[in-house]
């Protein structure tokens, strides 16, 4: 009895440990409306600023957009009050691996534009792309945070 | 299997038995660093229990406490230190030992 005690006693203790490890991946306060335009326009106004700058114009456009996310980084940090780091729960995985295939087929499919059409329809393609990957990647990751909440409850 | 126990319990930290100190450091292991509201929703605690829980973690050297602002926008956060992730994640894998036994 005073084993299974125990067992019982440390499974409670993991327990813990892996709903401390998964809270900052799934505890977040709700995603402003803004988030996937404001996603768009900045890798529309990137394209845009490759397609036609160039030598320290470009240079300093991305650094700018650089800055921009950096920002954004730290203002997402101070509102949830703490950010994910190293291991995804396994739950997650896909869903990031999805999102980030999705942002390399976007910009491949923008520069390919770019180069064969012009940039004037490669920055909207960029910037609805990315777009409806990441509005599309906050959904899905919503859905399974929701999930893992639930599993950890 | 005795052995086994043996060095599963061995791996225990005992700064870690507590389970809030635990908890505590799921959180920070897994950011890069966790505000003290953060944590303390997350572990239904009080405000003075978390504040005692963090500086026994720190004294242990496993957290960093950074304080930021002044009044009602000041914000204290918490980081893992190098050494208080490894010392979890030794405490973590002497659970799991423990329960495989």
């Amino acid at each position: 009895m005073e084993s299974d005690g125990n067992r019982d006693a440390v499974r409670e203790q993991l327990h813990e440990a892996e709903r401390g490890e998964v809270v900052s991946w799934v505890v977040y306060p709700p995603t402003p409306a803004w988030w996937a335009v404001g996603f768009g326009a900045w890798a529309a106004l990137l394209a845009l600023a490759i397609g036609l700058l160039g030598g320290l114009a470009l240079a300093l456009a991305e650094l700018a957009s650089i800055a921009v996310m950096l920002v954004v980084i730290a203002w997402d940090r101070r509102r949830r009050g703490t950010y994910p780091s190293g291991r995804p729960p396994r739950e997650l995985v896909g869903a990031i691996w999805r999102m980030l295939l999705g942002a390399v087929a976007v910009a491949g499919a923008a520069w390919l534009v770019g180069e064969q059409v012009g940039v004037w329809v490669a920055a909207p393609l960029a910037g609805v792309g990315s777009w409806a990957v990441v509005a599309w990647y906050e959904h899905e990751y919503a859905v399974v945070a929701a999930r893992i909440r639930q599993r950890l409850t | 299997m005795i052995e086994a126990s043996s060095g599963a319990l061995a791996g225990l930290d005992p700064v870690l038995t507590a389970p809030k100190r635990l908890a505590i450091m799921a959180v920070l292991a897994r950011s890069t660093s966790t505000d003290f509201s953060f944590l303390r929703d997350h572990l239904e605690v009080s405000d003075s229990d978390l504040s005692k829980q963090a500086t026994a973690l720190r004294a242990a050297g496993y957290v960093t406490i950074t304080k930021s602002g002044r009044g009602r926008g000041a914000v204290t956060a918490y980081k893992a230190t190098r050494a208080g992730r490894r010392a979890y994640q030794r405490h973590r894998d002497a659970l799991r030992t423990l329960l495989d036994d």
